[in-house]
């Protein structure tokens, strides 16, 4: 059941991106800046979690999930060291996703030749 | 010979590269070229200066392609979904391999789809799927992979510290930038207002 609902809400995202291109008109870039940004307020009002909780992938792949972390691990620092938790865990729940992407890259770059 | 005819010379000119150039510039060219006949200065005046944005977005919207808004819609709920629900089968699978909780399972879970797309990415596949996905390969974690990765490989010539290290982030970066400085501001108002940070 769990797939169907990661299914459903995954895809609503990607069509809420989607509208963002062609009715909007945003770049991709923005359309990316703006939903991490929602994401980000979404986890500030306590709404993303449960979302996790009830679509799993389907709240945690999408680039929202991004923002969510981020919100995540500063609040969870706020609340166990105080105020420079504020800065200190930005990073804390990201980390795996940001690392990886840049290792990974990297090595590609060292790899592959690219086909133009 | 005189200036009218230079004038008229190259207002055929004008008109014979036409065909060149993308519909909008055409009416525009076609107009620029009626335009030196009038004026008292030699020579052909391109008066590009004088267009504003605005005026060329208006001149430039009726031969802009209205994009099929339900089809990529479709499309970009498909293939999102699809690798939501992909996601979802790694991290049960983390979950029952090595017994772990959710919210543990959830970093190597997107490790893996990050692996998965850069793959991808490295061997040209990822972006001929974007071109029929849509926001569906660009809003997923994957998407964030992809840009990383094709800016590290697009600008591998110019070497890997100032080529590689220097461009990785160039379409990535918005978004680390935009979550962090919401991420912060939202910290910050916890803070200020006193609210603890568990949900």
């Amino acid at each position: 059941m769990i797939y169907l609902w990661a299914f459903l809400v995954g895809g609503a995202i990607c069509v809420i991106g989607q509208l963002m291109f062609d009715v909007i008109k945003l770049t991709p870039a923005h359309t990316m800046s703006t939903l991490v940004v929602m994401g980000a307020v979404a986890d500030a009002f306590g709404i993303y979690d449960p979302l996790v909780k009830f679509a799993g992938a389907g709240a945690s792949v999408p680039i929202t999930s991004f923002g969510n972390s981020l919100v995540h691990g500063a609040l969870t620092e706020l609340e166990r060291d105080g105020w420079v938790g504020v800065v200190t865990g930005i990073f804390d729940v990201t980390s795996a996703g940001i690392s990886s992407a840049i290792v990974f890259s990297f090595l590609a770059a060292l790899v592959v030749r690219p086909k133009g | 010979m005189n200036n009218k005819e230079n004038l008229i010379k190259h207002g055929t000119k004008g008109r014979e590269t036409v065909c060149l150039l993308p519909v909008p510039f055409r009416i525009f060219v076609q107009e620029v070229s009626i335009l030196p006949a009038k004026t008292k200065k030699s020579g052909v005046k391109l008066n590009l200066d004088g267009l504003t944005p605005q005026a060329y977005q208006e001149l430039a919207k009726p031969y802009v392609p209205s994009r099929p808004v339900f089809k990529n819609c479709i499309r970009a709920f498909l293939s999102g979904g699809l690798i939501c629900v992909l996601g979802q089968g790694i991290q049960e699978a983390f979950m029952a391999i090595f017994d772990m909780s959710s919210r543990e399972a959830a970093s190597p879970t997107v490790a893996i789809l990050i692996l998965l797309s850069v793959i991808l990415t490295s061997f040209g596949v990822y972006d001929k799927l974007s071109q029929w996905c849509g926001a569906g390969t660009a809003v997923p974690v994957t998407g964030f992979a992809n840009s990383m990765c094709s800016a590290a490989l697009e600008h591998r010539a110019e070497g890997l510290v100032l080529g590689v290290g220097g461009n990785m982030f160039k379409l990535a970066g918005s978004v680390i930038v935009f979550g962090v400085v919401a991420a912060f501001i939202v910290g910050v108002v916890y803070a200020v207002m006193g609210w603890g940070g568990a949900h």
